[in-house]
């Protein structure tokens, strides 16, 4: 079987048990059940954290299993770094600038990692559509947006 | 009588009206375009109908599943690509009928299956709720608890081939809904000792991360390719005696629907593949199933819609989601303020017969909507998906942050679109992530509820037949896919 899938399959235990660790380093610090032998707040965090890593043991030992998923390549995984990171910073710039201002360049840059090249494209369709957001949101709902 | 007419009266208000009509639309345009369905509908819809009145926005809500489980089957008929999962049987039949030429009778097979299975499972909606909600009235913390295990237990028929990732998948759910404050002592928990956490991550944000943002970021790193639409409306639309020829195949259909919605878990997708083998199992000519033959259209159709009025059952009577788009839909109820559960029928009776007659008039817009846009929709669906998703990106960051007006809420919803995109590219089914958020709450709250009040003593739980029963059924139902694998691979050796 594929041994390259292992280290994939170690690093997802890893994460898990991680998660797992410290969900029981948290729950320490929970206050003591109000009755005794009723569970206090500590309970449920330390079992789930329990089964998040008897999880990862399985994971991690078991015997590796066929592909989980499809692979993302070099450009693939350059193409979401960029785009999780555009996001990021509209969210940051969004209550500086208003939807209105951060909307378009966001949506036009996703395009353009998608693979969309057309300037006309990538022009008119992100201006429609905060447009269409501020008509939608703020003056037919009247919700307001930063 | 006189409260499905009042509830009738109530959704044929105009604003409820077009809520209906905008939600038929918005839902065959999410189940066609590939890569959306129901749930990414329901879920970038979810931010509008927050600032809607609660029976406006159920409705659109509800009109947005009943249409995608339709639209699903446009795609699948006319390019072989189903639009949803649920339409995939649809295309074993559905595209060998418009390579013959035939797409115009294959599209009305299609929909006249769909708003019969959907007139059918409203149907069984009705009939099996009050009862049901009647039924679950006696319920106290433990049979509560019973109920959240039993929920829980669901997971196993969500988690696909790799059940280990299921149950971490539920696990990271119910970590989820750990962080923020102790419902009963008010402890801060997980919060990394800061306040933006203590809200908790909420059920909004982990939707519109999941179900849209996540599918936008796969498009952005995989660019899908286009969809290229190459049929529009060749073929005559079938004659009402061909339609009528096909009563069988849309009642077992809708039979097969019903009975499988109903049970949390199992979904539209397994429904319409398991009625579309029914119809080749029980016909006269099997061979004819997969090389264009209506009946194959017409079973799959009516039991995908008639999952969806079967799929409210167990949400409505018992708060128990049992598919993901029922979860948006919870998510939707929730933000209401409409507290799904037995009380539903008696507190708030005129909400729920005004959703018995939406679900009619919902059926009727689909058959409309469905009927006049087949050339459009075959159009739109070629939509090219570069310019689509980055749309989807931008309604959603903008949905989670409308909720509460919180900031915190889009991030929360990016930070779930990444999660939910590495864990589906590993394997890692989204579904049961969503359940363990909806359910932890159920479960801890009312096992230390119950526990508090027997004074600590677990007999609780044995002494309420009900709770027992629900236990003993969450066993069976977690043992059942592993013992079916089992002895499927021991046949399989044989």
């Amino acid at each position: 079987m594929s041994e390259f899938l292992r280290p994939a399959a170690f690093v997802e235990a890893g994460l898990v048990a991680l998660l797992g660790a410290g969900m029981l380093l948290d729950a320490r610090g929970y206050p003591a059940p109000l009755i005794e032998g009723v569970p206090g707040p500590a309970f449920f965090p330390g079992l789930v954290a329990f089964l998040l890593i008897a999880c990862a043991a399985v994971l991690a030992l078991r015997p590796p299993r066929g592909p989980a998923g499809a692979a993302i390549d070099g450009g693939g995984a350059l193409r979401l770094g960029g785009a999780v990171l555009w996001v990021a910073g509209f969210l940051a710039v969004l209550p500086l600038a208003g939807h209105l201002v951060a909307l378009p360049p966001l949506v036009c840059g996703l395009m353009w990692l998608s693979g969309e090249r057309s300037p006309w494209i990538l022009s008119a369709v992100p201006l429609a559509f905060g447009a269409f957001v501020h008509l939608l949101f703020v003056v037919a709902l009247g919700v307001p947006l930063p | 009588m006189t409260e499905f007419a009042e509830g009738l009266a109530t959704a044929l208000q105009p604003s409820n009206l077009a809520a209906l009509l905008g939600g038929s639309v918005l839902g065959v345009f999410a189940g066609a375009v590939p890569g959306l369905s129901s749930t990414v509908g329901l879920a970038l819809v979810l931010p509008v109908t927050f600032a809607l009145e609660p029976t406006p926005a159920l409705l659109m809500m509800i009109s947005i599943y009943m249409a995608a489980e339709y639209g699903g089957s446009i795609t699948a008929i006319a390019i072989g690509v189903p639009g949803s999962s649920p339409a995939l049987a649809t295309t074993f039949d559905g595209y060998a009928m418009t390579r013959r030429g035939e797409a115009g009778r294959a599209f009305g097979i299609s929909l006249f299956a769909s708003m019969s299975g959907g007139i059918l499972g409203t149907l069984l909606l009705v009939a099996a709720l009050g009862p049901l909600s009647r039924a679950a009235i006696a319920f106290g913390p433990p049979e509560y608890f019973g109920l959240g295990v039993f929920g829980l237990a669901i997971v196993a028929n969500l988690v696909g081939s790799d059940p280990l990732k299921g149950i971490i998948s539920a696990l990271l759910g119910l970590l989820a809904f750990i962080v923020g404050l102790d419902v009963l002592t008010g402890a801060p928990r997980l919060t990394l000792g800061t306040t933006v956490l203590m809200d908790g991550l909420g059920l909004v944000p982990m939707l519109i991360g999941f179900f849209a943002i996540a599918e936008a970021l796969n498009g952005v790193a995989g660019r899908r390719a286009t969809v290229e639409g190459t049929v529009g409306m060749r073929g005559a639309l079938p004659a009402f005696r061909d339609l009528f020829g096909l009563w069988r195949p849309v009642l077992r259909g809708s039979a097969i629907g019903g009975i499988i919605g109903a049970i949390p878990g199992a979904g539209a997708t397994i429904a319409s593949i398991v009625a579309w083998n029914e119809e080749r199992r029980t016909s006269r000519t099997p061979e004819r199933f997969g090389s264009g033959e209506p009946a194959g259209i017409a079973a799959p159709e009516a039991a995908n819609n008639a999952c969806v009025g079967a799929a409210m059952i167990p949400l409505l009577a018992l708060g128990i989601p049992g598919s993901a788009s029922a979860a948006v839909l919870l998510g939707g109820l929730t933000v209401q303020g409409v507290a799904p559960g037995p009380l539903l029928m008696t507190e708030q009776a005129s909400l729920v017969y005004a959703l018995y007659a939406g679900f009619i008039v919902a059926v009727a817009f689909m058959l409309a909507v469905g009927r006049l846009g087949i050339p459009l929709w075959v159009r739109v669906v070629s939509l090219r998906p570069r310019i689509l998703m980055p749309l989807v990106v931008g309604v959603s960051l903008i949905g989670a942050f409308v909720l509460r007006g919180n900031l915190a809420d889009a991030w929360f919803a990016l930070f779930f679109g990444l999660l939910g995109f590495l864990m589906l590219r590993r394997g890692y089914p989204l579904a049961p992530a969503v359940l363990g958020l909806i359910l932890g709450p159920m479960v801890e709250t009312n096992y230390r509820r119950a526990l508090a009040l027997s004074s600590g003593s677990h007999t609780v739980f044995v002494e309420s037949p009900i709770a027992l029963v629900l236990l003993l059924l969450a066993v069976a139902s977690f043992a059942a896919p592993a013992l079916r694998g089992r002895l499927q691979s021991e046949r399989a050796a044989r």
